[in-house]
């Protein structure tokens, strides 16, 4: 296999914890021009949402052009958190810069994705191809971030998604969440997004995540250049003269229990009925949860719904979570495939082992760097034992340059092939002359 | 004279706005805490009631962080106790946080902390040793 470690390949990853958003800006970005030899071709920038509350995501932005050479391609956005070699964090800012001469790169940004999924995603396929349509390195990958949904502010309302009231559950699916596209808040829309920008660039590879809070959905920054977003699509389009890695796997298994959808609103964003009677009573049902139980809705949300994906016999390369219970309506985390739901269920072990799996057969020898994207539900879920993923890629990986972030949602897909939007899941992109990626992990 | 070690680790832990208070203590004993003050004043109102409580789980953690317990919680009223224990001790790292917070996120930066200042402590007791 060919080796990466003496070949012009530059990788360099690195982070700050400082609190302070300037600060913490120029201290990634020194760090990460520090380890390489050249000028960067490219810098991912990807920070938690702290600096909301420390300096705004623009003085962030701003500190990190203090140190980075002017006119380097840059997109990234907020995160769950992140794990580099050097750690495993739920704040900080993280960043990967590769200085490469054989590649051409270009970045596109498609805003209004809440109001207009369809254009924000033409938009920035559309960038992309003018900056890079004459390039003449065929293997070709697309990163991306996408606005992750975020929950209104309804004056007089508490800023939650889960509401007891079936009055103001029908009125939030009926009104409030049509209302808020055109604010530039409420349900993401990803797979719009992704689904259109896809079709624009069809023989491009994708990898990318959905941009998010701390999972509260109050808030999410995408970040193109200097400028930062609330409610776009930014991807950055890189074609280079090395195979292309990219493999994903989700961590779940299926369970005995399935139901029929037979209600949905919001262009299928929000269940109202399950087999023909309330969602949210039928959803309780079926976990076997007695009623009186159902009355701690918030208990239950936040505490159990993270454990129990679905998925669809129509389509078992999606699956999705639940977001939201407003009253007899459950919110799911992006758009359904099908009407026959299957109920699955995940622990620990297997998210983890979901990501052991990636890297069976591979060694500190196989990968330049590995980049990915995994489900900011893992470390929701298994709190301190996400350092456990640490532990495991330094065994896979030894010392080469990792970096996996937890964004809300995830998305990969095969150049010409459809897009896979889901959660649960984690997908990785590197260079390797030998080790392609195929494809078949995908599948449940 | 320079801040504790682990007390800019405490502090630190107090600028997440979940983590509500935060100590190391064990029982019967506070080893180090930060400015009370500087710990969310919503929870002063139940703070005695929450300290007793500590009490009786450090308790639990004596009788058994030789045999390996390494973390223990509860929930009273609003609000959630987590103790993280540090190994072969009868010290925890104790931070009270609110209930039904996204605790995943808040836990893998308590057990940043934990290991921080359990790796300070290794450095203290081997500079004892040096001595």
């Amino acid at each position: 296999m060919e080796s990466f470690h003496t070949s012009k390949l530059d990788v360099s990853i690195s982070h700050s914890r400082k609190w302070g958003a300037r600060e913490a800006g120029r201290e990634v970005a020194r760090n990460v021009i520090k380890k390489l030899k050249s000028p960067p071709s490219f810098f991912l920038l990807f920070s938690t949402i702290h600096y909301e509350d420390h300096g705004g995501l623009k003085e962030l932005l701003a500190g990190v052009w203090d140190i980075l050479p002017k006119g380097t391609p840059l997109i990234g956005g907020t995160i769950a958190g992140f794990v580099d070699n050097e750690g495993c964090f739920a704040r900080g800012v993280t960043a990967l810069a590769i200085a490469y001469p054989n590649l051409d790169v270009a970045v596109g940004v498609g805003k209004h994705t809440k109001t207009n999924p369809y254009r924000a995603g033409k938009n920035c396929a559309e960038m992309l191809n003018t900056k890079l349509g004459k390039s003449k390195f065929e293997n070709k990958i697309i990163i991306d971030m996408v606005s992750a949904p975020t929950i209104p502010k309804v004056p007089g309302v508490e800023r939650v998604n889960v509401v007891r009231s079936n009055f103001f559950g029908w009125f939030a699916t009926h009104f409030v969440t049509r209302l808020c596209g055109f604010f530039g808040t409420g349900l993401a829309k990803e797979v719009d997004v992704i689904d259109e920008l896809s079709i624009h660039v069809k023989d491009y590879n994708m990898i990318g995540g959905s941009a998010v809070d701390t999972g509260d959905m109050l808030s999410n920054y995408q970040f193109i250049g200097n400028e930062v977003y609330t409610n776009a699509v930014v991807a950055l389009g890189l074609n280079i003269d090395t195979p292309i890695f990219l493999e994903g796997k989700i961590g779940v298994h299926q369970t005995d229990k399935s139901f029929d959808i037979t209600g949905t609103a919001c262009n299928e964003y929000v269940i109202t009925k399950i087999n023909n009677e309330s969602a949210t009573t039928q959803f309780f049902d079926l976990l076997d949860i007695p009623s009186e139980h159902s009355k701690e809705l918030k208990q239950f949300y936040y505490k159990t719904v993270d454990y129990f994906p679905i998925t669809f016999e129509e389509n078992n390369e999606r699956v999705i979570g639940l977001a939201g219970i407003f009253g007899d309506h459950l919110v799911v985390s992006h758009r359904l495939a099908g009407k026959h739901a299957k109920l699955l269920s995940i622990t620990g072990e297997e998210a983890i082992n979901s990501i052991g799996k990636l890297l069976d057969d591979k060694n500190s020898n196989s990968f330049p760097f590995v980049f990915g994207f995994s489900s900011a539900i893992y470390p929701f879920m298994m709190g301190r034992k996400t350092l456990d993923i640490k532990d495991l890629l330094d065994t896979k990986l030894g010392g080469t340059p990792y970096l996996i972030v937890f964004p809300m949602v995830e998305n990969i897909r095969y150049k010409n092939k459809d897009p896979s939007i889901r959660v649960y899941s984690t997908n990785i992109f590197s260079l390797s002359a030998n080790l392609g990626g195929d494809g078949n992990n995908l599948q449940l | 004279m320079d801040e504790d070690p682990i007390l800019a680790v405490l502090n630190d832990l107090l600028n997440y706005d979940e983590i509500l208070a935060c100590m190391v203590a064990r029982q019967n004993m506070i080893s180090v805490m930060p400015d009370q003050e500087k710990f969310d004043q919503s929870i002063m109102g139940v703070w005695d009631i929450i300290k007793r409580a500590m009490d009786d789980v450090f308790v639990v953690i004596r009788e058994y962080s030789q045999a390996g317990l390494s973390e223990i919680e509860f929930r009273l009223q609003d609000y959630e106790a987590l103790f993280y224990v540090f190994p072969d001790t009868e010290n925890a790292l104790v931070a009270i946080v609110p209930a039904l917070s996204n605790k995943g996120l808040i836990e893998i930066e308590l057990e940043n902390a934990r290991r921080e200042i359990l790796k300070i402590m290794e450095e203290k007791e081997q500079e004892i040793v040096n001595q």
